[in-house]
Parts: C-alpha cells; structure tokens; sequence
C-alpha cells in the first residue's frame, strides 16, 4: 500500500499544486477590495467567505477539482494493459482502489482546503478587510469541499464502471449534482447530512465496484446497494432538468396571486396579480376598479408598513452572513463602513482606508475599538437586521445615528410586555420629511408620530393566530390588516380601522383568500412520480431536524401541516404507483440469476417507483440472447444449458482441419474426448 | 497438484453479439514453454485476461495454478508473472525507482535476475523509464515480471513492435530464467520464427476457435503440401476434409493438407500426372496457411492475356 500511495502522490502532486494555484488565484480576484466600488450593491466582499464571488469559486472551483483529479487518476490508467499491469501484483483490487483514493483525497483537500482555510486565516487578520470575522463563515466552503469529494469519488466511480459513457458510467457524475443542490440548501444541518448521504453512497459504490472490477453482479451488498442509491439520486436530477426543460419549452400560466392592500382612497380592496402585474383590483363589495392610466401600478395603492406579532422566525440561510453580521447600509461620504455583529451585540464601524475596527456602537453609546464592553450590548430582533433606522431589541426600541456615532432609545416595555417588531411608516409624498415609527410588541401596537404624542392601539385579536399586520395610515386614521401568513391557513385576515388618537373604530373580519394557483397536468405528473420513499424520507427529515430542535425546519413544518389534506391524495397515488412498479419488475425478477433477491428488488422499487425500476435496470447485467441451436428461442449466452430446452452449446463446428496431439487419423475436438 | 498449471473448459466470451472466444478447452502442461497462436483479433489477448481475472467469461471456466481463474487472490497473484502487451511502464520513475515499486508488492524478489536481465539489456538505472527505447523497455519489463521468480509466466505478445536483435535479447532472456527451473512460460505470438526457436507447445487459436493444440513438430507434420506438375490436363481431384488450400497455375496444383491420411495420401499419389513432390513447409507457411484465407486460388497465364 506505501508503494501505491507514494506512487499517486508523486504522479498526481502536480497537479494537485497546479489546482491549488488556480484556486488561490481565483479566491483572491474573489476578495480583491476596492474602497472606490465598496458600496456598490454588487460587490459583497465584506461577507468575505460568504460573498457570492468568493461562493462561486467554491460552489465551482471545488467540482471541477475533484472530477479533474479522480479523472487524472483513473483514465490515465485505465487503458487496458497499463491497467492490467497496475491490478495484476500481489494486492486486492480495493488496495488498489484505497491506494488511489486515499491520496487522490489528500491531495484534493491540499488543493482546496489549503486555500480555503489560508484565506479564512487572512480574513481573520485585522486590516486585511474592514469588515468582521466570525470562524462560522467557513461552513458554506467546508460544504463545498465535501461537495468536491463527492465529485472526486464520481470520477473513480464511473471510470470502473462498465458500461457505455453516455450512460452508465454518466450517472455517478450526475448524482454529484444531487449533492450540489443539498449544499444549497439553506439549513446548515441539512445541508451536510444530504451531501454526506450522497458522499458516503458514491464512496461506498466506489470502493465496491473496484473491488468487483466494475461487474456489479460481483459486487458486495452494500456496494450494490449503495451504486443503486446513486444511480437513484442521479435519476432524480435527471427528472429535475427534464421538467425544468419542459417548462422552457412549454411555459405554463403564469402564476395568479391574490392579496388585500389599501387603495390610494384608503379603500381596502383585493388585488390580483400576476407575474407582477396588477391583473384586476376589486373592491371589497365586488366593484371592479378601472386604472386610471394603462394598468395599475404601486403607486395607486398606500404603502403598508409590516409589523410582527410573533418571533420572527423566517429562515436565515447559513450560505449567508445575516445570521452573524449584516452591513449597515449608511449612504454617507462617512470613512466607516458599519455593520451589526450578533456575538458582540452592538454596531461596529472599520474604516474603509485602515482597513481596521473603528469602535462600537451599543445601547450604551460609543466605545473605542480597544474597550468594546463600553458600549453594552443588546440583541436585535430579526426583523431589525440591516437597518439604522429604527432598531428592535428584547427590552426597547433604539434610533442609532451611526455617522454621528450616538444612540438614541426611543421606546422602553411596560409591564407584561415584549417587543415583537418595530418599523417606520411610510410617508410617500415626502422621503426626507421627519419620520414616524410604529412598534408591535406583545399587547399593543405603538405609534410615534414625529410630532406628537405617541398613539397606543391594542390588539385586538389572539396574537397567537396572527403572524403580523400591515399598518396604513390613511386620511381618517390608520388601517391595520392581521394576517397569519405562514399559518394554518384556516382564518381569514382581519381588518381593523383605527382612529387617528388610537381608538378602534370598527373590526371586520375579512375572507379567507383562495389562490387561483393553476395546476397544470405537468404539476400532477412530477407530484406523481414523487415516489413513496422520497415522500418517507423527506417526511422524516422534516420530523428529525424539528424533532431535534432546528428552528430553520419551522417554516417546512407549518408548510407541510397547512397541505396535510393535498398530501394525502399524493401520497394514495405515490403508494398505487409503487404497487404498480413493483407488479411490473417481478417479469424480469422470474430470471434465476435474481434468486434469492427478489424481495429485496421488489420492495426498492415499492418505494421508488419508476425511478427505482429504471435504477434496476441500469445497475443491473443483462446478458445478450441468442436463438438457441436446438430450439430457436432466445436464451441467455452465460448460461450453459438453454433455460427451455436443456440443451447444451455444441461444440465449435469442425471441419477435419483440427490438429489434436497424438491423434493422427482423426480429428476429434477436445471436447468430444 | 494438477499435471496442467492452466485449464479452460468451454471458455467463453462475448463482446456484444460478437463471440471472441467460443468454448476454449485448453491444457498447459505444467514446465512447457507454450505458444500461444493466432491472427490478430484472434482471442488471444482476451483469453489471457480471462486466465488472469481481467476479463470475466461469459461461461465456461478457467483455472490457473489450481485456481479459478476469477478468484485469484493477491498471493496466487504473486506466483503469476504477466507481461501485457505494449510494455506499460511508469515513464517518470527511472530503471531503478520502477525495480523498487515492483519488488514492494512481492514477498520474494531476486535482484540478482533482475540486476542481470538490467545489464543484458544495458539500462542505466538512473535513466527515466520514458526516455527508454522500445526494446529496453520490454527489456525492464521482463526484469520486473521474472525478478519475483513466478511458477507461471504469462507473456502477451511480448516481441510486439520489437527489432529483431531486441526480440533475440528478450527470449534469451526469458530462457536463461526459465529454463533452469521447473516454470511455465505461456506466451503470445504471430511470430512464427520466436515461436519455432523456444515453444515446446503450440495452441492455434482461428476467429476465437481453438484449431489446433499440439507439440511443434506435430503441428509441423500435420500440414503437408503437395505440387502436382501435369501437361495442361488436370486430373480429376478427389474432394477430401482436410483441404486447406488448393492453388492451380496452367501446369501446377498445389494442395495443402491438414490431417491427410494414409489413403487419402495414396490417392494422391496415385494420380496419373508428370509428377507428384512434397514440400516440406516451414512453420511459417504452415501457419499461414493454417490460419489463412482457405479455398481455391489460381494463376493462369491466359488470365493475363488481355492485360497490357
């Protein structure tokens, strides 16, 4: 084994410095920083590891590295002596297959996590970037470099594999992309556990099919089982691009949303609209409103102002920086550059020449960069992430100047209260006019109008049921819409008018609004292709990571509790289809050669319906048939005897022409004698 | 153990719908020096894959040192020399780092075969395997394949692409090693005259068939070659089974034999012509013959009358 690793290591440490130089020179262009063009909205090189540049050359960079070095490795190799003389020694072929795999994986994670972990070092120095650092940043390239592997692991995979290259052989690099798109997704456990579950599948196919020769009838159980699984991924993503081009080619209606918002009146009407344009306005007695120009726009309607009633649990993705820090988009000629940073709990200013802490900004006030406990600190809610304008914490709402660098606190709790949410209201006639402010917390809704007495509106329905409100604030007062948004969908909106002291003026409960979402037959094939197991798994991923406490799998939770009915339908044809499929495989199943497998192969494709009968019949051998000699029906050329008949193979034909020692009269074939 | 180091029976191998090999029943006896003949595309290199679990048949069996031949494990492995066939070698290891590679996998390594199939050949150690020439390669080759002394050497085509003197260096080479022990040496050819200097036994191998397996000489004097002279009459030729060619000029029949029997030979020689002589092939004609396009070929003169 020493001698196949050190020989990998000198053919392929080339190579593997060559990707590294490439990786390096890419993060770097990634990360490159200009003060002149850091405000720019395209340029996110304060996120540093997290930035979309510096992303790209991970979520990119990383593949292409792994499927090049696998690739080096196998091909170059693969020619069918060079092969033969690298197999035939004294070794099994899965030492054959670790000596390879073992250092290609060292020299991968050289080539990728060398720069990645360098460039994590260089961003955690001061002066290096004028924005912070938290280690957490890694997480999304960490993903990535798995990702890579699984790419690595697919080229030594397909490069055993036998079988034709547009296909077979195909399938473990597309099964890669599977592990891609787990990468994307935004939770970070989930993330990992679906890129690991594909990077163990390919290992394990891996190293099985080298130690069979690529023969899968050869192969271990769990090299089987595991070579199907992905195969099972790769079919997936192949229905996932063919249904994406289907909707390329045949785009189906666009989709139609209705809402309720405050005409420019102050009326509450319903809109609808479609693709962003406003398809119709109705009011709430059925009238139809005509534009006035062409077609409405946003300005025909009042601007709401969100408030929330409930922790704000929205998904933060751990591809982004906002669950860690979130720059403060000041809009100043001001040399600092502000963000808020959650483990410190304060704003924090770098300057953008010096590239290095500033100072920070708390409910305190100002402290200098070298005493940062002299601001205090205080944890935003969610919803006042990337803001200066007006910020929400557990105990009060704050007004922070950040280019004066002072603070301001502009609303304390009562008793029995807690902050929910705070925001400014809207004054469209005049941006820069001073402005107003409302606050949502536990029992009231607050407004502090720039120039008078604050205004106190209870509320007025179960905070429980409501996920938040729109407030308007119309000619007679303000207008409150309560709705519950990621609910469970069973209560309508309620629409409470105000007076302008804060007095409800009336309370009505509005209908409940039914989507016109269209679904076209192409919706109601892919959601019947979705096959049981896929709908098993997903369901206990969704049980697991609430169950275990993973606040990110709430909106997947009420989501799928809101469909439970509609699901149900899905998961009675998911559970016909796999009937019907695994009816379907028992017809080749009656073979020998899948003796003993039977039940195994009937309850995959139970479960995995069409997508599992396909993964059958692309991992498994089929023999080429023959006419039989004796009866002319096809039989299998591996077997020896003809399934039908019984009959044998006859002997190759001879024509007196055989040379058999020691026979010199008569020609008899050796398999005569 | 088996008096046979190898043994097929009905082995069988399919690429596609195209059958290679077709129910290969072969014995090599353990010791021989085995010649291993046929066309190109004849099945030669897939049946020694299959000897050596390379390649797995579509049916039938192979057995090697007592061993099926697709279970060989690493030590049965150790006991098997291969040479495959196009001297594969890693070019950016130098003579010396390939000897070392080679002898870490094998529990038993001569260096002192080695260091002398080195100096044969005369290859600096010091130089890069892919800066050798095609003959000091096979050269290095060999070294690496016979230092480990295996029981069964398996040589695939191992004279191909080479210059006659490099040919003559390997088979002295691999018959100074060899012919000192009890080793078996099955090889590969379509090189009659290598064949002829060191094979005790010869298979022929024709589109995958099996067509002949016997002892050099026995093959020799198996095919016969007759030349009927007569005056422009030609006799009445009888039609027998072992024709292998039949070739006609205006006063000339050469007939080629595989397996003639007494009388079928003194039928022949009782024809009423000017003559009867036989020719004494050598192997390479017999060959040629043997495996070559069978039936009636002529040249008359009268063909060439209308050409300029």
């Amino acid at each position: 084994m020493k001698a196949l690793f050190w020989k990998e290591f000198r053919e392929n440490l080339k190579w593997a410095i060559l990707a590294m130089g490439i990786i390096i020179a890419a993060m770097a262009y990634s990360l490159r920083y200009n003060p002149n063009e850091f405000y720019s909205f395209q340029r996110e090189v304060w996120q540093g590891l997290q930035s979309s540049q510096f992303l790209m050359v991970t979520v990119f960079g990383f593949p292409v590295v792994g499927l090049a070095l696998g690739f080096l490795q196998i091909l170059t190799e693969l020619r069918r002596d060079q092969w033969a003389f690298l197999v035939h020694r004294p070794v099994t072929r899965k030492q054959v297959f670790w000596g390879k795999a073992i250092p290609g994986g060292i020299l991968y994670l050289l080539a990728t996590g060398i720069p990645l972990a360098g460039t994590a070092w260089w961003l955690a120095t001061p002066g290096n970037m004028p924005a912070p650092f938290d280690i957490r940043q890694l997480l999304p390239g960490t993903v990535d470099l798995l990702t890579g592997l699984c790419f690595y692991f697919a080229a030594l995979l397909s490069g055993i594999i036998q079988g034709p290259w547009y296909g077979r052989r195909a399938l473990p690099l597309v099964a890669t992309c599977f592990a891609a798109t787990c990468a994307k997704v935004y939770s970070f456990p989930m993330a990992t556990s679906g890129v690991a579950l594909v990077l163990i599948c390919i290992l394990l196919a891996a190293a099985a099919t080298h130690g069979a020769a690529g023969i899968f009838r050869r192969t271990s159980g769990i090299g089987r089982a595991a070579l199907v699984l992905t195969y099972l991924f790769a079919i997936n993503v192949l229905l996932g691009w063919f249904w994406v081009g289907w909707d390329i080619v045949f785009p189906g209606k666009p989709y139609s949303y209705k809402d309720y918002a405050l005409f420019k009146t102050g009326e509450v009407v319903v809109t609808t609209r479609e693709a962003n344009w406003y398809k119709n306005v109705v009011t709430l007695d059925g009238r139809e409103i005509k534009p006035e120009k062409s077609s409405f726009d946003w300005q025909d309607f009042l601007n709401a102002s969100y408030l929330y009633l409930k922790p704000y649990t929205y998904y933060s993705n751990y591809r982004e920086t906002q669950r860690l820090f979130n720059q403060i988009y000041t809009n100043s000629s001001s040399p600092y550059l502000w963000y808020y940073v959650r483990s410190v709990g304060s704003f924090q200013a770098f300057s953008m020449i010096g590239k290095s802490c500033h100072g920070f900004l708390g409910p305190d006030g100002f402290a200098p960069e070298n005493d940062p406990a002299k601001a205090g600190s205080f944890q935003l809610l969610r919803s006042s992430y990337g803001t200066d304008d007006i910020v929400a914490t557990e105990d009060g709402v704050y007004l922070p100047d950040l280019n004066a660098e002072t603070i301001k606190k502009i609303f304390s709790l009562g008793p029995d209260e807690k902050m929910r949410s705070a925001t400014i209201i809207y004054n469209r006639s005049n941006n820069d006019a001073p402005k107003d402010y409302a606050i949502a917390t536990s029992r009231f809704i607050y407004i502090l109008p720039h120039d008078g007495p604050r205004i106190q509106i209870p509320i007025s329905v179960d905070p429980e049921k409501f996920q938040g409100l729109e407030l308007y604030r119309t000619s007679e007062g303000y207008t409150l819409i309560y709705s519950t948004w990621w609910g469970d969908g069973k209560i309508g909106p309620e629409l409470v008018k105000v007076s302008p002291q804060g007095a409800i003026v009336s309370q009505t409960s509005l209908p409940q609004l039914r989507q016109t979402y269209e679904r076209t037959w192409r919706m109601w094939v892919s959601d019947a292709l979705n096959p049981l197991g896929a709908r098993l798994w997903n369901q206990a991923n969704i049980w697991a990571f609430h169950g275990l406490g993973f606040s990110d799998s709430t909106p997947i939770w009420t989501w799928k509790a809101k469909d439970r009915n509609k699901a149900l339908i899905y998961w009675m044809v998911a559970t016909i289809v796999g009937l019907v499929c695994a009816g379907a495989v028992q017809v080749p199943l009656r073979r020998t050669e899948f003796k003993g497998q039977r039940l195994g192969w009937t309850l995959f494709v139970f479960f995995f319906s069409l997508g599992g009968l396909l993964a059958f019949w692309i991992a498994n051998d089929w023999p080429r048939r023959i006419a039989c000699p004796a009866c002319g029906r096809k039989r299998s050329v591996e077997r020896e005897t003809c399934e039908h008949c019984g009959a044998g193979w006859p002997a190759p034909k001879q024509d007196g022409t055989e040379i058999w020692e020691g026979l010199t009269e008569e020609a008899t074939p050796p398999a005569a004698r | 153990m088996s008096e046979y180091v190898i043994e097929t029976k009905g082995l069988t191998r399919y690429f596609g719908k195209t059958c290679v090999v077709s129910e290969l029943d072969l014995k090599v006896p353990k010791g021989s020096i085995f010649g291993f003949l046929g066309r190109n595309g004849a099945g030669k290199s897939t049946t020694i894959r299959m000897l050596l679990g390379m390649v797995e048949p579509t049916r039938g069996s192979a057995h090697v040192l007592g061993k099926n031949s697709q279970e060989l494990s690493p030590q049965d492995r150790a006991r098997i020399g291969y040479l495959p066939e196009g001297h594969h070698v890693y070019g950016w290891m130098t003579v010396e780092e390939c000897g070392k590679f080679q002898a870490s996998f094998y529990p038993h390594w001569n260096h002192t075969i080695f260091d002398a199939v080195l100096s044969h050949f005369r290859l600096d150690r010091k130089n890069k395997a892919g800066n050798l020439s095609r003959g000091q390669r096979a050269g290095l080759c060999l070294a690496l394949v016979l230092a480990p002394e295996p029981e069964l050497l398996i040589l695939d085509d191992p004279a191909l692409g080479l210059d006659p003197v490099a040919r003559r260096s390997l088979i002295q080479s691999m018959l100074y090693v060899t012919r000192k022990t009890d080793r078996t040496i099955l090889f590969s050819s379509h090189l009659l005259s290598d064949v002829e200097r060191v094979a005790d036994e010869i298979a022929v191998l024709d589109r995958g068939v099996l067509r002949a397996s016997c002892k050099l000489d026995t093959f020799r004097s198996h095919v016969r070659q007759f030349v009927i002279k007569h005056n422009g009459k030609e006799p009445p030729l009888p039609d027998f089974p072992g024709l292998l060619q039949t070739f006609r000029t205006d006063t000339e029949i050469s007939l080629t034999f595989a397996n003639i029997s007494h009388d079928e030979e003194h039928h022949i020689r009782s024809l009423e012509v000017h003559s009867i002589e036989e020719i004494q092939l050598s192997l390479e004609d017999a060959f040629v013959t043997y495996v070559g396009e069978r039936g009636e070929k002529s040249f008359f003169t009268k063909d060439l009358e209308g050409v300029k």
